[in-house]
C-alpha cells in the first residue's frame, strides 16, 4: 500500500481507501485490542473497538502523518479499548503494574511528557530480545505465555527478562532525579 | 504518583512488530461495521442538505431549461446512475513495478455511493484543455493546476485555506475534465441531489449538491458540463455557491486538442468529489 497516496485518498473521502486499511490493518488492530478488552470482554466487543478506531482514521485523517499510520492505529486502539474497559468500571489489564515515582516538583503535562521521553530512553537502551519482549508486554498487552509461545522461550524467561527490563528502567528513572520509592511489580 | 509501566512507555511504539494473523471473514465484518457508522453519522446531516436541495430547485424553476432530450448520438454515452441502498460499488487499482509486473492489486469498494458514472465508448476521447474567462477570489490557499504557454489548463484548483485544525472547510473551486472511457468508473460519494438538470450552451448540463465526509468540509456543488459526442465531461465543482460555478463555466473557454487521452485499466475506478491537491 503506497501510504501517502491512501491517506490522501481517505482524507478527500475516499471510502475505498478507507477499505484497504482495514483490509492491511484490522488484523493487527484488533490483536491489540484483544490483548486488551479479552478477557472479561468479547470478540464481537473486539471487532466493535476495532470498528471504531477506523472510523477515527476516517474522521481525522488529516491528523495523522504520512508514514506514522501504523503508529497512529496502534495508539487510537489502545486508547480505545482502555476507555471502553473505563466505560464499564473494569481496570485495564497492566494497570497494576506501576512504578511509584516521588516528582521533584507537581505532576504536570511537562512532567509526564518527560517521564514518557526518558522511558523511551530506557526501553530503547535495552538488548535485544529484551527491548521487543518488553514492548510486546507493556505496549502491545501481549500476554506472557503467548510472547513465549511466539519466541519460542520458555515462559520463565520471558517473566525474567521483563523484570530486568523493570530494574532497568527504575534505574534510569533514578539516574535523572526522579525518586523511585516503590515499585507495585 | 503510580504511574503504570504501560502508560510510561506510551512514546514507544514497535514500529517492526506485527501481530495478529488475516482473518477474511472478521476483517469483513469489520469493514462492514464502519460503512454502517460512517453511514449512520452521514444520515444526520441529510437533512441539512435536502432543505438547501429545496431552495436551489427552487430557482432551477426559473432559470434552467428542463428537458429530457437524450444526449446528442455521437460515439460515447455517459450513464449516472444511483445506486440502489446496500450496494456496494467496486473496482480495482493495480499497481506493477518497472517491468510491468503486478506489484499490488488494491479492491476499492463504496458502499457510501451517491451517484455512479460509467460509460460507453467507441472510440478514444482526445485530450480536452481550458481556458478561465473568470474565477472566484483566491482563497489564498495553494492553487493547484499551471497553464500552458497560452493560458490552457488541464486542471486547476483552489484548495481554500487551511485552518489551525489542520482542515479548513472550503475548498472553494475545482475545474477537472472526465473523460469517457469504457470500463472506468467514477463515483461521487456522500448524501448527493441531482437539483437542476438541462442544457447549457452545447453541453447537457447537470447540477448535484452533495454534503461530504470527512465532516470538516463544507457542503459541495457540482456543475457537469457533458460532450457526448467528444466523449469529455467537464466538471466543476466546489464549496462556493452553485452560481459561482455556473458564473465559471459561462466563461470557459474549451478546446479539444488531438492528443488521445489515454485509458490505462489499471486504475479503473476513481472518486469525484471535491478534494485538496
Amino acid at each position: 500500500m503506497d501510504e501517502r497516496r491512501t491517506l490522501r485518498r481517505i482524507r478527500t473521502g475516499d471510502s475505498g481507501a478507507l477499505g484497504a486499511v482495514i483490509e492491511q490493518y484490522a488484523p493487527y488492530v484488533y490483536a491489540i485490542a484483544r490483548n486488551i478488552v479479552e478477557p472479561p470482554l468479547q470478540p464481537e466487543d473486539v471487532e466493535e473497538i476495532s470498528a471504531d478506531v477506523f472510523v477515527q482514521l476516517w474522521k481525522n485523517a488529516a491528523d495523522v502523518q504520512e508514514g506514522k499510520l501504523k503508529a497512529w492505529l496502534a495508539a487510537v486502539t489502545r486508547n480505545k479499548a482502555k476507555d471502553r474497559l473505563r466505560s464499564l468500571h473494569i481496570p485495564a489489564p497492566l494497570d497494576e503494574e506501576v512504578l511509584e515515582l516521588s516528582l521533584p516538583g507537581p505532576e504536570d503535562g511537562v512532567v509526564r511528557q518527560e517521564l514518557r521521553q526518558l522511558a523511551k530512553e530506557a526501553v530503547d537502551a535495552l538488548p535485544e530480545p529484551d527491548r521487543s519482549i518488553f514492548l510486546r508486554r507493556y505496549y502491545l498487552y501481549q500476554k506472557t505465555d503467548e510472547i513465549a509461545a511466539e519466541l519460542g522461550m520458555n515462559p520463565a524467561t520471558v517473566r525474567t527478562r521483563l523484570a530486568r527490563g523493570r530494574d532497568k528502567l527504575r534505574a534510569y528513572l533514578i539516574e535523572r532525579g526522579y525518586s523511585c520509592e516503590a515499585a507495585n511489580l | 504518583m503510580k504511574q503504570p509501566i504501560s502508560e510510561l512507555v506510551g512514546d514507544c511504539f514497535p514500529e517492526e512488530l506485527t501481530l495478529g494473523e488475516y482473518d477474511a471473514a472478521r476483517t469483513a465484518r469489520i469493514k462492514e461495521n464502519v460503512m454502517k457508522k460512517i453511514q449512520q453519522e452521514k444520515s444526520t446531516r441529510r437533512s441539512s442538505v435536502r432543505k438547501t436541495v429545496r431552495i436551489i430547485a427552487l430557482v432551477a424553476a426559473v432559470t434552467a431549461v428542463l428537458t429530457a432530450t437524450a444526449y446528442a448520438a455521437g460515439a460515447f454515452k455517459m450513464h449516472m446512475d444511483r445506486p440502489e441502498e446496500g450496494t456496494v460499488v467496486s473496482g480495482t487499482w493495480t499497481e506493477r513495478d518497472a517491468e510491468g509486473n503486478v506489484e499490488n492489486v488494491q479492491t476499492l469498494q463504496y458502499p457510501d455511493a451517491g451517484f455512479v458514472f460509467t460509460f460507453e465508448a467507441e472510440a478514444t476521447p482526445h485530450v480536452v484543455k481550458f481556458r478561465p474567462g473568470w474565477l472566484p477570489e483566491p482563497s489564498g490557499g495553494p492553487i493547484f493546476g499551471q497553464p500552458d504557454a497560452e493560458g490552457w489548463y488541464s486542471y486547476l484548483n483552489d484548495d481554500g485555506v487551511i485552518g489551525d485544525d489542520g482542515n479548513g472547510r472550503d475548498i472553494p473551486y475545482g475545474i477537472m475534465v472526465m473523460y469517457m472511457n469504457r470500463g472506468m468508473t467514477l463515483v461521487l460519494n456522500g448524501a448527493c441531489e441531482l437539483v437542476k438538470e438541462g442544457v447549457f450552451g452545447d453541453y447537457q448540463m447537470k447540477e448535484i449538491h452533495g454534503s461530504y465526509m470527512p465532516e470538516y468540509l463544507n457542503d459541495g456543488n457540482y456543475l457537469l458540463l457533458i460532450d457526448e459526442d467528444e466523449g469529455y465531461c467537464l466538471l466543476i465543482r466546489g464549496t462556493n455557491s452553485m452560481e459561482d460555478m455556473e458564473h465559471i463555466a459561462e466563461e470557459l473557454e474549451v478546446m479539444v486538442t488531438d492528443e488521445p487521452a489515454d485509458y490505462n485499466p489499471d486504475f479503473n475506478i476513481g472518486i469525484i468529489n471535491i478534494g485538496r491537491g
